[in-house]
């Protein structure tokens, strides 16, 4: 790169500059830029012949699947000879993922504005890997399977997402691709239909892969027992299959993050496993009865002290497993003392045995879990037998009260039909001021009570961080009124969201989106609620 | 042990050697010298720049020490500012170069780290026009030339 007239030499003060007016050096220009989005960045070429000059080549960083079928693409029809010609933009791609037609119209993005072109032949695919030298991650949603070959030149690749649901011939190889996947980091493995069973023969025992991250189907779980080094274990599927034993995950010692997306009852060896895997902090599970969760209570095999623990109930519960899981609930708060989010969805629980409530025997010790930054209780159905209005109003008091104890708490959800009998004023007498707090949601379905502008006054005072509120049904009327008052008459920026809000749907579809580039790769794993409506 | 720094213009800054070791620049200095009392003297920063940047310094003396990330995955990249770095960041322009260019000098990573992001958040959803205005850039792009670059990377724009 050319340096004549570089904005770098800060003794030619007197000549107008064309790069930033003080001078920046175009490496500080470059860090600048490394936190655009695409769209900021389109915009930053076109500033000035310096701007151009440095930040054009990371334009090139990513091409994505639907990049390829945009008009403007350099080389969309054949002749693929062509590529010869991007060469000097593909070795500044880093992140390449390509999509075949039929893998593009199966995903839930819309693609009515544009025609797809003409697929790349695999062989143009095995060409643009070639000539992306530099590529240190590939996704491949492919309708024939790859080459190994294909990935020979691709020395600092760190992260593989090969997705082979579309290939309809079986024949797809684990071995064969053994020598590949023992170099990368992540690896995220979708098998062909036919191959449900993923074979270990012929993979060398003495040579365990280095990879950290690993997502696979249920089938794939042996391969866990090749990955000794592996932090992060996802495993998800959307079709029916046979029971599979959790047991190779158990040589995976250094597991940090486990999430599976898939109903627990499913795996077999579950209660032994999990407690083993003794440096695991983060665990996302779907459960549909207490049995399956029933390991958080044993005390000769404590499970290790989890900071992240997400749980989503699958089906209705009968009132005796709502009993159980209350129980084993409370005993996770009183146990997990480095808990920093606590996510509960789908939910039935009684509150009055999770929560510690005076008085009563049955729970006897508070809280350890001090540490708690997220809360989120989605109780789907209403989890007991309590209907008085008075006795459900103390019993969430009672929650209120607990929850105002945690003082690191920065979001706290609660969805229930039971907080409609408190029109909202039962969180804000009886929860302490948290001053962490940013974001709130408070929701019953199908309510008329609303809050007042006032009461929302008293909250803002009493939760001075607070950033979002979500008062679902309760704010429904009053909705309006509250947003006139917080946009002429509050000093602060508050981002008010409600269930009926007509921006909405907008706000889904740009989660959905986000969903999809996060790639897992969440740094706490935490989500924002905005998921929460997922099937709605 | 408290070490002494000296400005361009000859101010002297006594600050508690953790402090001073937020950048890296110093902390090396310190490790090769060993044990002194010598004032480090820091030719390329002002009295004005360097109050700052020790303010920052003097906030996060106890943050963990970065670890180094090579990986420059955009998709990881995050624009979330800490509160009180925000306030630190809320400068005129002149000054806002300033720390960067000290940050970079001095090799503090998270200074320089936040003031990219500061400067990132201005840019972000302005036009060309808003841009050059904002950073008085001349435009020596030709309408042509210009409509020319857009039309060449439409396709890597956000959809």
């Amino acid at each position: 790169m050319s340096s004549t007239r570089s904005p770098a030499s800060s003794s030619t003060s007197s000549a107008p500059s064309t790069s930033f007016a003080y001078n920046l050096p175009p490496e500080i220009t470059l860090m600048v830029a490394k936190h655009f989005s695409r769209s900021t960045l389109q915009v930053a070429v076109r500033v000035c012949k310096d701007w151009n000059r440095i930040l054009s080549n990371l334009i090139w960083y990513e091409v994505l699947e639907m990049d390829w079928h945009h008009p403007s693409f350099p080389t969309r029809v054949p002749p693929y000879a062509q590529f010869q010609d991007l060469a000097v933009h593909f070795v500044h791609t880093r992140v390449f993922s390509w999509h075949s037609n039929k893998a593009i119209s199966q995903r839930r993005i819309t693609t009515k504005d544009f025609a797809l072109s003409t697929q790349l032949p695999p062989a143009a695919v095995s060409r643009v890997l070639s000539l992306m030298s530099n590529l240190t991650s590939v996704e491949l949603h492919l309708d024939s399977y790859p080459a190994l070959s294909d990935f020979d030149d691709l020395k600092k690749l760190e992260k593989l997402e090969l997705n082979m649901l579309n290939c309809s011939t079986p024949g797809f190889s684990v071995t064969l691709f053994a020598d590949l996947f023992s170099r990368i980091n992540c690896l995220k493995l979708v098998m062909p239909p036919e191959t449900v069973e993923v074979s270990m023969s012929g993979l060398p025992e003495t040579d365990p892969w280095v990879m950290t991250v690993l997502e696979i189907e249920p089938e794939a779980i042996p391969l866990a027992s090749h990955c000794k080094k592996l932090k992060e274990l996802a495993v998800g599927c959307d079709r029916d299959f046979e029971q599979v034993s959790m047991r190779p995950v158990m040589e995976c010692q250094d597991l940090e993050i486990l999430r599976i997306n898939v109903d627990l009852m499913f795996f077999s060896g579950v209660a032994e496993v999990l407690p083993s895997l003794t440096n695991l902090k983060h665990l996302e599970i779907i459960v549909n009865s207490s049995a399956e969760i029933e390991f958080f209570n044993a005390p000769d095999t404590p499970m290790p002290l989890l900071e992240i623990l997400e749980i989503k109930h699958m089906s209705h519960q009968d009132p005796g497993n709502i009993s159980s899981f209350s129980r084993t609930y409370g005993t996770i708060l009183r146990s997990h003392s480095n808990l920093r989010t606590f996510h509960v969805e789908g939910a039935a629980i009684n509150p009055s045995l999770v929560f510690p409530v005076p008085g009563q025997e049955r729970v006897a010790s508070e809280w350890v879990c001090d540490q708690l930054e997220h809360l989120a209780l989605i109780l789907s159905w209403p989890g007991w037998s309590i209907t008085s209005k008075d006795e459900k109003c103390q019993c969430w008091d009672e929650v209120f009260v607990q929850i105002g104890k945690l003082s690191h708490l920065k979001t706290v959800s609660i969805e229930s039909e039971d907080l409609e009998v408190h029109p909202g004023r039962g969180f804000l007498e009886k929860c302490a001021p948290l001053y962490d707090l940013k974001s709130l949601v408070l929701s019953a379905p199908d309510t008329e009570r609303a809050w007042r502008v006032d009461q929302i006054q008293s909250l803002l005072e009493k939760y001075p961080a607070l950033r979002s509120i979500d008062l679902g049904g309760l704010v429904r009327g009053s909705g309006s009124t509250i947003q006139a008052w917080l946009d002429n008459e509050c000093n602060r920026e508050i981002d008010l969201v409600s269930f009926y809000n007509e921006s909405d749907d907008e706000e889904y579809q740009e989660s959905d989106c986000d969903e999809y580039e996060d790639d897992g790769y969440r740094d706490d794993g935490y989500r924002d609620d905005g998921y929460r409506d997922d099937d709605s | 042990m408290p070490v002494t720094l000296v400005s361009l213009d000859n101010e002297n800054y006594v600050v508690d050697k953790e402090v001073a070791e937020r950048s890296i620049l110093i902390k090396n200095m310190l490790e090769d010298v060993g044990e002194t009392d010598s004032p480090i003297p820091l030719p390329n920063v002002t009295s004005t720049v360097l109050k700052k940047v020790i303010e920052y310094c003097e906030h996060h003396r106890n943050d963990p020490i970065q670890v180094p990330d090579e990986t420059d995955d955009p998709r990881k990249r995050s624009n979330d500012i800490e509160e009180w770095d925000m306030k630190f960041m809320q400068v005129d322009q002149e000054m806002l170069f300033e720390i960067i260019l000290a940050a970079n000098y001095l090799d503090i990573k998270p200074l320089l780290d936040v003031g990219c992001k500061t400067v990132a958040n201005i840019i972000k959803g302005k036009t060309p026009e808003e841009i050059r205005k904002a950073f008085n850039i001349v435009n020596d792009f030709t309408p042509e030339e210009e409509a020319q670059i857009r039309k060449e990377n439409e396709w890597a724009e956000d959809r």
